[in-house]
Parts: C-alpha cells; sequence; structure tokens
C-alpha cells in the first residue's frame, strides 16, 4: 500500500524538474567539437549571424599551432586566402619532408552574408598527435559595419559559458586505431 | 470529471509557457548614455535591432533601487518603453536592463543618465528602503497564514495516505475541513504574489498602486513559480477530497500534495543558498516532512475523539512510525539548512537578528521534539494498554505541540524576510576610501587606481603593461562596471589612451555604495584579448 503511493513521488518530481530548461546560444563554433588525435578532420565554422543586425563581409580564422596540412574550401562569392608563416623551428611531415611553413590563418572575404541568414565556412586539417588537448580557433567575423572578435579562450576554472565571445573549441580525442 | 482534468492541464500548460524573440543587440537609449537631463524624464527609451522582450528593467539611484513594474513597460516593435517613477531627485542614475532574444539569450546591461547635475554632492535620490518595510509586514503576516493553511491541507492528504491508508469512513470526517484549508492556501498563495510585486517595486502604499500590475510583478519573481507550483497542488488535493474519489485522484491528490509542500524549495533564502544543488532538495525534504508532521497532528486530535480506544491506538502507532523517520529527515535537513544559511560563520547566530531568531526557532523545535518522544514514549503506549486517560493526556500533548507550531511558523516567516548572515557581508556598505589594484592575465599586468571611492564622480585610472615590463597599449580597450550582489548589469565605456599604456575614465556610474565589479578587456591583437576582473568598494 505505501509502495504504490510512494509511487506518487515520481511525478511530482519530474512536474517540478521539468521547469528547469536550459537557453541555447548563438556563437560561431565548429561543427564538430571533438576529433580523434592525428585524425584528418573536416572543420565547419557555423555563422549563425553577422554582428549587431549587419552582415559579414569577411570571415578570418587563426590556426593554432600544430595544426598542419590546412586546405580552405572555396566558396563562391568569396575569396579565399590561406596566410603562411614561417615555423620558428621546422618540423619533419609525415612523408619525412621538412616543413618550414604552415597556414597560419584562413580568411574568406568579398561575400556578403546578411544577417538573417547562416553560412558554414570548411576547411580541411590534420589534428594534432595530442590527445586531451583542447584547441582554440579564435575568429574574427567583420562586418559591415561593426566586427565579432570570437576570440576569448577560458582562463584557468572557467568554460566557455562564462564569455560573451568564446572562441570555437575543439577537443583533441584518444587516437582512432 | 473531464472538465476538471481539462482545468488542471490548462493550468499546468501556464506553468510552462515562456516567450523567447530573437538574437538581440542594443542599438540605442533616450535619455542617451552619460546625458544630463533638465528634469527628470517621463519615460526611458531602449532601441534595439529586434523585436525582444524585457524581463526586467531595474531604476539604480543612491538610497536603493526599484524594479519598474511590467505595468510601467511597454515593448513596440524594436522598442521598450518605460514609465519613469514621478519623484526622482536630481543625481546619477543607473538603468539596469535585461531582456531577452529568440534564442533564450538574455540580452543585459545598464546605461547612465543624471537628473539636474551629477551626484558629486548632489541630494541623494529618494531611500525606497522603508517604503519595503511596510509590505514585508504585510508578506510575513501572509505567509504565517499560508504555510499554516498549506501544511494543514497538504499534511492532511499525506495523513490520509500513509496513516490512514485512504480508507473512506476514516477520511470521511476530515475531508470538509482540510477542503477548506486547501481554498485558504491558495488565495494566500495568489495573495502573496500581489505583496511580492508590491514587495519588489517598493510601491506607494497608497491608493496609486494597482494589484493587476503588482501581479505581474510578482509573477515573474521566484516567489510566482513557488505560488503556482502550490496552486497546482492544491488543486489536485482538491480534486482528491470529493466524495468518491477514484483510485487515480487519490494517486493525483497525494502526488499534489507532495508538489505543494515541495514548493517551499523553489523560492525564498534557504532554497537559494549555495550550493543549490544541496539546499533545494534538502529544502523540499523539509517542507514534505513538516507538511506531513504538522498536518496530521489536527486530524489525530480529531480521530481521537471520535474513533475507539482500539482503532485510535493502531492509527497513532502507525503514525509514530512515519514520525519518527520523518524526525530524523526533519532533523537532518535543518541542519543542513542552517550551516547553509550561517554561512559557515556560526557566531552569526548570536551576532545577527537573523541568526537570533533561527535560535528561537531551534529551541521551539527541540522542545517540539521533546514533547514528540515523550507521546512515543509513554502516551502511545499507554493508549495500546487502554488506561482510562491516555486518549485525554495524548489530545492534550497534541493541542501543546500545535501550539508550538504556531509559534515556529510565525519564527519562520520572520526569518523569511530577514537577510541570511550568508549575504549580510555583502550587503554592508564599505567605507570610502580611494583605492589600487593590481591584476594579471595572460602575462600582461594592471594597476588600477580609484579615486575617492565612494558614490557619485570617480576618476578611474590604468597602467597597463606587456609581459616584457613595457608599457602596453592595446588595439581596443574596454571597461565595464557592474553590482552583481544588487543585479545591476554592467555599464561599459570604451577607453581612450591618454599615454602609452595609460588609460583614465571619469565616471557618474557608481551611484550607489556596494562591492561593485570592475571587467577591463583589452584587444592585444585580431585574434587575442585579456580580460582583467578587480573588486571594488564604493562607500558612500
Amino acid at each position: 500500500m505505501l509502495r504504490f503511493h510512494a509511487r506518487a513521488a515520481l511525478p511530482a518530481a519530474l512536474i517540478v524538474t521539468a521547469l528547469y530548461a536550459t537557453p541555447t546560444s548563438a556563437h560561431v563554433t565548429l561543427e564538430t567539437r571533438e576529433y580523434p588525435a592525428a585524425a584528418n578532420a573536416k572543420l565547419v565554422l557555423k555563422v549563425p549571424h553577422g554582428c549587431e543586425g549587419a552582415p559579414t563581409v569577411s570571415v578570418r580564422v587563426r590556426i593554432p599551432d600544430n595544426v598542419l596540412n590546412v586546405k580552405p574550401q572555396p566558396k563562391p562569392g568569396w575569396q579565399v586566402t590561406a596566410v603562411k608563416g614561417k615555423l620558428a623551428t621546422p618540423i619533419t611531415g609525415e612523408h619525412g619532408e621538412t616543413i618550414t611553413e604552415t597556414v597560419r590563418e584562413v580568411q574568406w572575404s568579398g561575400g556578403r552574408l546578411e544577417d538573417s541568414f547562416y553560412d558554414e565556412f570548411v576547411f580541411r586539417a590534420q589534428i594534432p598527435d595530442q590527445p586531451g588537448v583542447m584547441l582554440y580557433f579564435p575568429v574574427v567575423q567583420d562586418c559591415d559595419k561593426g566586427v565579432n572578435r570570437w576570440i576569448e579562450t577560458p582562463e584557468a576554472g572557467k568554460t566557455r559559458r562564462d564569455y560573451k565571445f568564446p572562441a570555437p573549441e575543439l577537443r583533441v580525442l584518444t587516437k582512432q586505431q | 470529471m473531464r472538465l476538471l482534468i481539462v482545468l488542471v492541464l490548462l493550468l499546468t500548460s501556464a506553468l510552462f509557457g515562456r516567450d523567447a524573440h530573437a538574437h538581440a543587440v542594443l542599438l540605442g537609449t533616450t535619455p542617451d548614455n552619460g546625458a544630463t537631463l533638465e528634469a527628470a524624464p517621463r519615460e526611458i527609451v531602449l532601441r534595439f535591432n529586434e523585436p525582444v522582450s524585457p524581463i526586467s528593467l531595474t531604476i539604480v539611484g543612491r538610497g536603493g533601487q526599484a524594479a519598474i513594474p511590467p505595468g510601467a513597460i511597454a515593448s513596440r516593435n524594436e522598442e521598450v518603453h518605460a514609465a519613469m517613477p514621478g519623484d526622482l531627485q536630481p543625481g546619477s542614475y543607473l538603468v539596469s536592463y535585461r531582456v531577452v532574444s529568440a534564442d533564450s539569450h538574455p540580452i543585459s546591461g545598464s546605461f547612465l543618465f543624471a537628473v539636474g547635475a551629477p551626484s558629486g554632492a548632489a541630494p541623494t535620490a529618494p531611500d525606497l528602503r522603508d517604503q519595503e518595510n511596510e509590505w514585508a509586514l504585510l508578506v510575513i503576516l501572509n505567509r504565517i497564514v499560508l504555510l499554516a493553511a498549506l501544511l494543514f491541507a497538504a499534511g492532511g492528504v499525506l495523513f490520509a495516505t500513509y496513516v490512514l491508508g485512504n480508507d473512506r469512513a476514516s477520511v470521511a470526517p476530515l475531508r470538509r475541513p482540510l477542503r477548506i484549508g486547501a481554498l485558504v492556501a491558495m488565495a494566500c498563495a495568489a495573495f502573496a504574489v500581489v505583496l511580492q510585486g508590491g514587495l519588489l517595486t517598493a510601491a506607494a502604499m497608497d491608493a496609486s498602486w494597482h494589484p493587476l500590475s503588482l501581479l505581474a510583478v510578482g509573477w515573474h519573481s521566484t516567489l510566482g513559480t513557488s505560488a503556482a507550483l502550490i496552486a497546482f497542488g492544491l488543486l489536485l488535493v482538491l480534486l482528491r477530497l470529493g466524495q468518491r474519489p477514484s483510485p487515480l485522484l487519490l494517486w493525483l491528490g497525494t502526488t499534489g500534495a507532495i508538489v505543494a509542500a515541495g514548493a517551499l524549495a523553489a523560492s525564498g533564502h534557504a532554497a537559494t543558498a549555495p550550493p543549490r544543488w544541496l539546499a533545494a532538495p534538502a529544502m523540499a525534504a523539509h517542507g514534505l516532512v513538516i507538511a506531513f508532521w504538522v498536518g496530521s497532528l489536527w486530524p489525530l486530535l480529531r480521530l481521537l475523539r471520535t474513533q475507539n480506544t482500539g482503532d485510535a491506538a493502531s492509527t497513532v502507532v502507525r503514525f509514530s512510525r512515519l514520525a519518527v523517520i520523518a524526525a530524523v529527515i526533519l532533523i537532518v535537513t535543518g541542519l543542513i539548512l542552517a550551516i547553509l544559511q550561517l554561512g559557515g560563520d556560526v557566531t552569526a547566530l548570536v551576532t545577527t537578528s537573523y541568526g537570533q531568531l533561527l535560535l528561537i526557532k531551534l529551541s521551539i523545535v527541540a522542545l517540539l521534539l521533546l514533547l514528540a518522544t515523550y507521546n512515543k514514549a509513554r502516551l502511545t503506549p499507554a493508549l495500546r494498554r487502554g488506561a482510562p486517560d491516555a486518549a485525554a493526556r495524548l489530545a492534550g500533548a497534541i493541542r501543546l505541540e500545535i501550539a508550538a507550531v504556531g509559534l515556529i511558523l510565525a519564527v519562520t516567516a520572520l526569518l523569511g524576510q530577514s537577510p541570511p548572515p550568508r549575504a549580510l557581508t555583502a550587503l554592508t556598505a564599505p567605507t570610502a576610501t580611494a583605492q589600487t589594484l593590481t591584476a594579471q592575465a595572460k602575462g600582461y599586468s594592471a594597476i588600477v587606481t580609484v579615486m575617492p571611492g565612494r558614490t557619485g564622480r570617480n576618476t578611474i585610472a590604468i597602467a597597463l603593461t606587456a609581459p616584457d615590463g613595457t608599457p602596453f597599449t592595446p588595439l581596443e580597450a574596454r571597461a565595464e562596471i557592474s553590482l552583481p550582489e544588487q543585479s545591476i548589469e554592467p555599464l561599459t565605456e570604451p577607453l581612450n589612451a591618454v599615454a602609452p599604456g595609460r588609460y583614465q575614465w571619469v565616471t557618474n556610474g557608481f551611484v550607489r555604495p556596494g562591492a561593485w565589479q570592475l571587467e577591463l578587456t583589452l584587444l592585444i591583437n585580431d585574434f587575442e584579448s585579456a580580460t582583467f576582473e578587480l573588486p571594488l568598494q564604493i562607500g558612500d
């Protein structure tokens, strides 16, 4: 008899907990936020809106150190540039060649993405062999009027939820066999 | 029958209704940020790039702050208009706003304006604290009646379910009084929302306040959620207390009683003490066992009079078995809540008014537990044995318990209106001193000086240094000041360098004393920023 009535507690608990909902946010983020180490990744930057209502005219992303073999995907209506930079110390590539320069920054410019529309900016990259590390891809979104800088990286003890303009992040998982 | 179920469903869906609009940004305000006006404005306007849903608007002055009631806020297309209180004295004011955009993303901030001369030695804004106290008395009185009726009705149903096993014959004489109790509690819950609206807006206690607009303000507070849950639970309790309730209704009624008693955890000091994952369940459990215990007292009294000794004895025995478990949960959750509220400071028990009230409450509770132990150890076995005056003595003891519970409810209602010690350290106004602080972020350091460190005009001087020790001028710099303890949203100001690595900001933004927070954000290069957080003590 007691057990039957104890079951009344369940829906009561459900009713109360159902009242707590989590809000969503509209930041520039990477579509896939986790990748196995040393994998060849297709990274997709999602741009859900412009700057305070103004259309986006350029998207620039800085590639973190140790992320190699970056190739941006061309986009109709946009001019794509891969900005190369010299490496502090040359490294050996997977085919034995010496690499002295890598792509440090990818830029899509000359286009126009209205605030009411959504678009994706794609590039290919090789995830470094560093399982457990969090990679940050800071993005500068230039608009007709104004700029959004998605460049805040969390300090110790904080997460991206504590910031208004967090940099898109990607966690490196253990290597897939 | 079906109509009632439909009504219940409608009430349920009303609890979950939330509007959401799209990601928005503030484009401008009237008056402009930082403007000085000759006369107090009749209304203010906030202009966004999209239609938004206002959550709250608060005007902050030197003596206090007042939430602008929803009745005075109108959302027209992309503009939010708010009527200002008519009696704004000369001085500086912050308007702190929170609105919601389409992705349920709250947009918040503050803007500053001054009436007459900006506050320096200017006269202060009206002290809104006196008006709050008048409402507080009404809130306390209403809360006592609400608690008593809620515990009576919800607890009575819990007693009927778990002690009487929903035996129709035993429950019958209890039905009508419990129904009256439930209706009284529902009325008090609705009234509590109106009173909370009055407390929050510190509305003038004359004929000018409108019950419906106060209801709207109170509804948006956590008390609104709590009252809605209480009303919902009691509605189910009322359905269960009908003539011939089906098994489904019996079950729904018990659920409703649990929801109503647990709703005490939806708002109030005790349930919101950090960490919430501990405080809220502890409060819910506390409310539940109290409802069971208190709600059983009057039915027991009634049954002792009406039932024959044998039946009465077995009822009392069943109750006291459950009561032991309830007492243990009561003591454990009560201790957890008390410790959380004291904020780890045991001396607060004697030094603060909250602590003293808590001591009184704990003493009466201890006496009550002693009485209950005496009942269980001596009087209940006497009743079982069939001793001649056992029923009368037990009834007398229960009446004493009811009296003690009444006192505890009064003290609890007073506790609800006193600031708990964990919040007091934040509320005491710091003394006004010029202060110098340093902070580091990502290898860069900032030295910040605030003068004079009291409400009114302040000069903030900032010196930035790069990791190599040289003065550093970032591409852009921005400062934000906010008063989190009073929920005042950040006031933002872009900074301009006066010399390499040197910035100066003269602001009237510190309109009231408190533990303000200064946040400095620097743009180091295109892709890198650093943020410094500095606590400032601004005195009166």
